[in-house]
């Protein structure tokens, strides 16, 4: 199995043990996306050491709400679908920090898995303040510490993570990810990881006509009026035409690149992706999962004072990685079965 | 976007020539002399451009050179492409290509503050204005640069004018100071003839950028990471590892137009003489360029081209004859029928706007209002529209030229700022909510706003909003004034205009609000219908090809096609 490292780059899945458990999960969803038939989705393992990386970036606003700013600030669950979602904190009403997500629940189920404790310490590594009680967690009678791996991870993603099926303005119950107390992942029910690994599966099929057109013709799997899926569909296709094999890179999900625009605080203008100048207003952490807009102090962009979070989505990068090389260089290995394969309805 | 093109090349006295000319000259338009800056004019120049470039340098003529001296750190650099045949990969062709630049120098944020313009071929990139090889001669670059402290944007090209053919100068070409003032024969072979406002264009600035490399529109003949048997040669070259999508584009260009609207507007206000601060008299400040700021909401300044989001037409003669259609259904954009993202906001464009939720998504919701796949076919071919000659539809469906970005952001930034409130901004679109551009009805009623009136800043969103602000406002007093004055003909624009204006039983939000939904109903009713969709089809798609061919027929508009009218829209033949 491939050495998939840890997405968050902190070391917590290897101090709580849970780095094989991790390792385990990703290796379910890679095994899915090669296992079709024709696609020319492959194992990390297959692709030679040479293999070529591609950033395919987009803009995390939500273009697909139809409604305005502040509504998709305050249903996220309902309209936050382009692999980011943000949390405001207010200040007597006035935005003091907004802080994006990119980080996918699968992290911290791998943690639930190994037990309680390790989960909260992935999440106190998160939100330091954090101080989540079982129940939170876990709901009302349910003891982690006599439950299976299993039955903590179902729990705990049960409660960070709205269900396909879900009606329209249904919210995750754990306060730690809802907005209530924090936001720890990404729970929007398109905003998956297996959406993501199915999203490339799907769209590296070799077809003919425009590679544009390609998400239209894989049904479910792309969403058509979003930013981020049709991108990557799009870019799979391209890759697969080549012909090359593909894969998403480890470490497997969404990267915060920057933001665009012009920044100023207290009037001046800043370089807000500059760590070294941009004065603690801009933070991106946890490998590029988390990013945190600090609005205490004066802040405007592109002259508007900072309003919402979809105000700042707009010019918000966010990126997935692929990696591709030749059909001829692809490595013949032999796809491992794990016995702890997503099922179908955390895939799809 | 364009850097106004010159074509007419007129040969001045000034083609001395020595080898390290540090001389900055200006010329005003294609046809005129080309003179040496005064150190006076030169003094006045504060861009990034000149500042970086010119000021010490202005015989940097290799473009490398240039791009070192405005941003060494080439991961800094992004380059753009942009070409109506941008779907023909077949070699020896020229590309226009546009380079921005990310970060700062020093003080100076490069990002949205400067660009450069110039072209490539397929073999190469041209650097060197002295090289013998035709395929990597640099020929002229364009550039614009925002000063910071005029607060206006200055225009440069570096070309051959003036120097008998010899070598290549750096000209200062204008500035976007009263750029809008500008007749349709003053614009004439000057960077303002598609610079309208003054500002950046960028013509196909939202989604899907039709022409442009972007991520809706991938172009691989571009693309390094191509086999060889499909990417240009140029592909080798290192500028054309910065390529990026015209989307990373779009946002530079949406804070240069940002930070020019902002500009204005505080131009437009009455200043002290003694600190130039503006003056705020009881709370009230005084509007003294009032016409020129309001044109943006009554006249068509400047134009965008959207089309049906991200859906190719399958119907594009560039490189060759293309039959297929589309792949899928789509709606047909809301830009179309009114000035969606002015009336709803938010969205892509991230306008505050009037909040009219209506507008968002108009007749985008109901799949029984999507444009078929057979449809767009038949409506495409039934038309016999052409692009360069050739039977067939832009790369993307539904083509069309819509309100800017530009004249949007402007009544926008006048609307938070308090100098119109939404009620007002509402009452003018009402009158003539089916034309998002060109409307005859809204530029006649320009002639009833004051030049010069007083107003005090909303203390909050819900006081920008609130109609007694609307009825208290010296604008609205002095408009139904003028009106009144006029003493209307019933039934006629001004009376509709007065009428709103007033909002006798409902505000002009609300009446606006009634007008969309009814519009949508109307339209939606005889799509959902069999029996007149396709009477309704043909209809719109009418209106489709007339919006094109007004703007290509307005005197100043017109300029921004470059294509004489071939490549830009596709339109049947005369």
């Amino acid at each position: 199995m491939f050495a998939y490292t840890d997405p968050i780059g902190r070391g917590v899945l290897a101090t709580q043990n849970a780095l094989g458990t991790y390792r385990d999960l990703l290796q379910g969803f890679y095994e899915f996306g090669a296992e079709k038939p024709g696609t020319r989705f492959c194992l990390l393992g297959n692709l030679p050491t040479t293999a070529k990386q591609t950033t395919i970036p987009w803009p995390a606003f939500p273009k697909t709400a139809d409604a305005d700013d502040k509504a998709i600030d305050a249903r996220r669950f309902d309209f936050q679908d382009e692999y980011v979602e943000w949390h405001i904190e207010r200040l007597r009403n006035q935005i003091r920090r907004i802080t994006f997500i990119t980080e996918l629940p699968e992290y911290y189920e791998a943690l639930a898995k190994v037990g309680h404790g390790a989960l909260v310490a992935g999440i106190v590594d998160a939100i330091p303040s954090a101080s989540p009680t079982p129940a939170e967690l876990y709901g009302l009678d349910f003891d982690p510490d006599v439950a299976t791996p299993r039955e903590r991870a179902a729990r705990f993603r049960g409660r960070v993570v709205v269900p396909f099926d879900a009606p329209a303005g249904t919210v995750p119950e754990n306060p730690w990810t809802n907005g209530s107390k924090g936001i720890l992942c990404l729970g929007q029910k398109f905003n998956t990881m297996g959406a993501l690994f199915n999203l490339v599966r799907e769209c590296a099929f070799p077809r003919s006509g425009s590679s544009t057109d390609t998400c239209a013709a894989v049904g479910g799997a792309c969403g058509p009026r979003r930013n981020s899926d049709p991108v990557i569909c799009t870019q799979a296709q391209e890759v697969c035409r080549i012909p090359q094999g593909l894969s998403l890179s480890d470490p497997a999900g969404i990267r915060i690149l920057e933001l665009a625009g012009a920044w100023r605080i207290d009037g001046v203008e800043v370089d807000i992706n500059d760590p070294d100048s941009n004065q603690g207003a801009w933070v991106i952490d946890r490998n590029g999962r988390r990013g945190v807009l600090d609005t205490s102090r004066a802040l405007t962009l592109n002259n508007d004072s900072i309003s919402s979070g979809a105000q700042v989505s707009r010019v918000l990068q966010v990126a997935a990685d692929v990696v591709s090389a030749d059909l001829a260089e692809l490595l013949d290995r032999e796809i491992t079965v794990t016995a702890d394969r997503p099922s179908r309805g955390v895939i799809i | 976007m364009r850097i106004a093109r010159c074509i007419v090349w007129v040969i001045s006295i000034c083609s001395t020539v020595c080898a390290q000319d540090q001389r900055l000259f200006k010329q005003q338009s294609n046809s005129s002399a080309v003179e040496l800056l005064s150190t006076s004019e030169r003094s006045e120049l504060d861009d990034p451009l000149f500042t970086l470039v010119l000021k010490d340098h202005a015989d940097a003529v290799n473009l490398k050179e240039i791009l070192d001296l405005l941003q060494p750190d080439g991961d800094e650099r992004r380059l753009f492409v942009v070409d109506e045949r941008i779907k023909d990969p077949q070699d020896g062709q020229l590309r226009r290509a546009v380079i921005d630049f990310r970060g700062f120098r020093g003080p100076i944020r490069l990002n949205s503050n400067v660009m450069l313009s110039v072209s490539f071929n397929s073999e190469d990139f041209p650097t060197d204005p002295t090289s013998g090889i035709p395929a990597k001669r640099l020929r002229f670059v364009e550039a614009w640069g925002w000063d910071n402290h005029r607060r206006r944007y200055n225009y440069y090209r570096l070309d051959e004018a003036g120097s008998g053919g010899a070598k290549l100068t750096w000209k200062f070409r204008g500035s976007s100071q009263k750029a809008d003032l500008l007749s349709p024969d003053e614009r004439s072979g000057t960077c303002m003839a598609c610079h309208i406002n003054g500002a950046p264009v960028m013509k196909e600035l939202l989604r899907p950028w039709n022409n442009w490399h972007s991520i809706d529109s991938p172009t691989n003949y571009l693309n390094p990471s191509q086999p060889v048997n499909v990417r240009w040669p140029v592909t080798t070259h290192p500028l054309m590892q910065n390529l990026t999508g015209a989307e990373s584009l779009e946002q530079s260009i949406i804070a240069a137009i940002s930070n020019f609207a902002t500009a204005q507007v505080n131009r437009g206000l009455l200043r002290s003489d003694n600190t130039g601060n503006v003056v705020v008299r009881n709370g009230q400040v005084e509007v003294v360029q009032a016409s020129r700021l309001l044109r943006h909401l009554f006249v068509t300044t400047e134009f965008n081209i959207i089309s049906a989001d991200r859906r190719t037409s399958n119907l594009h003669p560039i490189p060759e004859a293309n039959e297929t259609g589309p792949a899928d259904a789509f709606a047909i954009p809301s830009t179309f029928f009114l000035n969606a993202d002015l009336i709803a906001g938010g969205g892509p464009s991230g306008l505050d706007g009037l909040k009219i939720d209506e507008a968002r998504a108009f007749l985008g919701r109901d799949p029984h209002h999507f444009v078929q796949p057979d449809e767009y076919k038949r409506l495409v071919k039934q038309s016999q529209v052409q692009i360069d000659g050739k039977p067939g539809d832009a790369h993307f469906c539904w083509l069309i030229p819509a309100p800017s970005h530009m004249d949007d952001k402007m009544i926008d930034t006048l609307m938070k700022r308090g100098l119109v409130t939404p009620h007002f901004v509402a009452a003018v679109l009402a009158v003539d909510l089916r034309n998002p551009i060109l409307s005859e009805k809204r530029a006649s009623l320009l002639r009833f706003c004051p030049d010069r009136y007083s107003f005090s800043e909303p203390a909050n969103e819900q006081n920008r909003f609130d109609i007694q602000r609307h009825r208290d406002h010296e604008l609205t007093k002095k408009v139904i004034e003028a009106i009144e004055a006029f003493t209307p003909d019933p039934g006629s624009t001004e009376a509709e205009f007065l009428a709103i204006l007033r909002g006798n039983g409902e505000t002009p939000i609300e009446r606006l609000r009634q007008q969309i939904e009814a519009y949508e109903v109307e339209v939606g009713g005889r799509l959902a219908e069999p029996a007149t969709r396709a009477t309704e089809l043909t209809r719109l798609y009418g209106l489709v090809l007339q919006s094109r061919r007004r703007v290509l027929n307005d005197p100043v508009l017109g300029s921004l096609d470059e294509t004489g009218g071939r490549l830009l829209f596709p339109l049947p033949p005369d």
